[in-house]
């Protein structure tokens, strides 16, 4: 069972928050509508809808779609929660094509296996869309949507070609060269040495592949051991983490019976790289990483049943 | 100082029907201090439910309000917030959903949601009243970290029926939902005023 075990009287009160933000979805776009600006500042043609209103309103809806979904998920209600999600991606790909709608429907696309996505130096591509990163985001927001997506990339096929962010900087624009640089730099990105992705010493992720190859072809068994340590210690910590965060919440009772149902209690990220690893067949990593406790058997659950429906 | 609109839910119950929450758009909308120290005229209670207005009273009415709930001189507003979101870029809860989740308790029975408008002070000052506290903003309130996500802003002793633009009712569905006797689900106050006719936009004289 995918259920992310708390204390009484959580579950009640996470069914009940859970409906309540269906209830919220169904009603977003009236109730925004009612309770927003003036209707004067609506209809006056010297003031248009308020800025961003246009781009706000199928946001709160959506968001609240996947807050939903995130705890139908957490109550084994995962069919509920497909669905869920199934009708915010139908709102996403009926939205702008800017970075806070491409990046959820990216990721939940791939999460649910509706999507194939590629993370290229050069740009996004999702089915229907292939844009470079500087036409529809900043370097910062490609920062902060990075990680999710390169691991949306890695559930999405063999990194070479879905991640190949990871691989190559040669056409990255500067908002991805940047951002790239960060990412390369972080922990998070340390795990993509699971996928049996890695550069000899002396070379790193910005040599191409072939000089890597040319120069040190002997050197690569070494390297893929290297990688996996260190993928193997990233992952550990990030399950550490996540772990580490609902017991916080769980041993805060305050925290935990008022904040917790509507904050985000499913390690998104966290779900993704999980499922990456099934998709790809890594999951043997996880032999060496005994889970720390509820928290990390539920998202290792969650990851599974999300990967066998699929299959 | 800068103004703020606000929206206040507040459940349907035996003694709070629609005749209670029209009313409340002649008589302000009061906080639980000054109705439990009035007992009948609101003057009388001014002065306790004032001096219980500081900085240890307004931590227990965000963080403790279980227990302080029907003596806290605070009265809680939302006016929505915009969080991170764990995948990248915002996630915005908006005050009509923390109103209509209060107003309904969340969605199991009908409710009232009052859109208002308080000035706000860009400091912590829980001991004055006539300015309110914006308790979602970190910046200012860290403590007030567990509940960050209701946008609140806590208004103090009353909010004014002049600042009251109208009420809605809606249902446990959070549809509009008709005031009994009058076929409309929002009503609106004759006594409101604008808080443009407060703002320092100034006018040509012509």
């Amino acid at each position: 069972l995918s259920e992310l075990p708390g204390p009484e009287p959580w579950r009640r009160r996470l069914a009940e928050r859970a409906r309540f933000l269906q209830l919220c979805a169904e009603e977003a776009s009236a109730l925004g509508g009612r309770f927003g600006a003036p209707v004067l500042f609506e209809t006056t043609e010297a003031l248009p809808r308020a800025a961003g209103r246009d781009i706000m309103a199928p946001l709160v809806r959506i968001d609240l779609l996947i807050g939903a979904a995130e705890l139908a998920f957490c109550l084994n209600e995962t069919e509920r929660a497909l669905g869920l999600i199934r009708t915010a991606l139908s709102d996403i790909r009926n939205s702008p094509t800017i970075m806070m709608f491409l990046a959820r429907r990216a990721y939940f696309g791939v999460l649910i296996g509706e999507e194939v996505i590629i993370v290229k130096d050069r740009g996004l591509e999702l089915p229907g869309f292939a844009e470079p990163w500087g036409s529809f985001a900043t370097g910062n927001e490609l920062l902060q949507s990075l990680a999710p997506l390169v691991y949306a990339g890695l559930a999405s096929g063999p990194p070479e070609i879905h991640a190949q962010i990871v691989m190559s900087a040669a056409d990255a624009d500067s908002v991805a060269y940047s951002a790239r640089l960060v990412f390369m730099a972080s922990s998070e990105a340390a795990v993509v040495g699971l996928f049996n992705v890695a550069r000899p010493r002396a070379f790193s992720f910005f040599d191409t592949p072939s000089l890597a190859r040319i120069y040190a072809s002997d050197k690569y068994d070494e390297a893929f051991a290297e990688a996996r340590r260190l993928g193997t210690a990233a992952l550990t910590m990030m399950e550490h983490a996540y772990q580490r965060r609902i017991d916080l919440l769980q041993f805060n009772g305050v925290a935990w019976n008022s904040s917790a149902p509507k904050a985000s209690i499913v390690d998104w990220p966290l779900l993704m790289l999980h499922l990456a690893l099934l998709r790809r067949e890594c999951a043997g990593v996880l032999e060496a990483i005994p889970p720390m406790g509820g928290a990390a058997r539920f998202i290792r659950r969650l990851a599974l049943e999300l990967f066998q429906s699929r299959q | 100082m800068h103004i703020q609109w606000c929206l206040k839910g507040i459940p349907e119950y035996q003694r709070f029907s629609d005749v209670a929450a029209v009313r409340l758009l002649s008589d302000g909308i009061a906080s639980s201090a000054l109705h439990t120290a009035a007992k009948s005229p609101v003057m009388p209670g001014y002065g306790d439910a004032h001096s219980a207005l500081n900085g240890k009273a307004l931590d227990d009415h965000v963080n403790n309000y279980a227990v302080v709930g029907h003596t806290t001189p605070y009265i809680s507003l939302s006016a929505g917030v915009v969080l991170p979101s764990p995948i990248g870029g915002i996630t915005v809860l908006p005050a009509w959903q923390t109103a209509a989740e209060f107003a309904t308790r969340s969605g199991t029975c009908a409710g009232y949601i009052f859109r208002c408008w308080c000035i706000v002070s860009p400091k912590s000052v829980p001991e004055i009243a006539g300015v309110a506290e914006e308790v979602r903003n970190l910046n200012i309130f860290r403590q007030f970290w567990i509940f960050q996500d209701e946008g609140e802003i806590a208004a103090k002793l009353i909010v004014p029926a002049r600042q009251i633009e109208c009420v809605h009712k809606i249902d446990a569905s959070l549809r509009p939902s008709n005031f009994s006797g009058r076929g409309k689900s929002r009503i609106d106050n004759t006594g409101f005023v604008p808080p443009d006719r407060l703002s320092n936009l100034l006018e040509v004289i012509v």
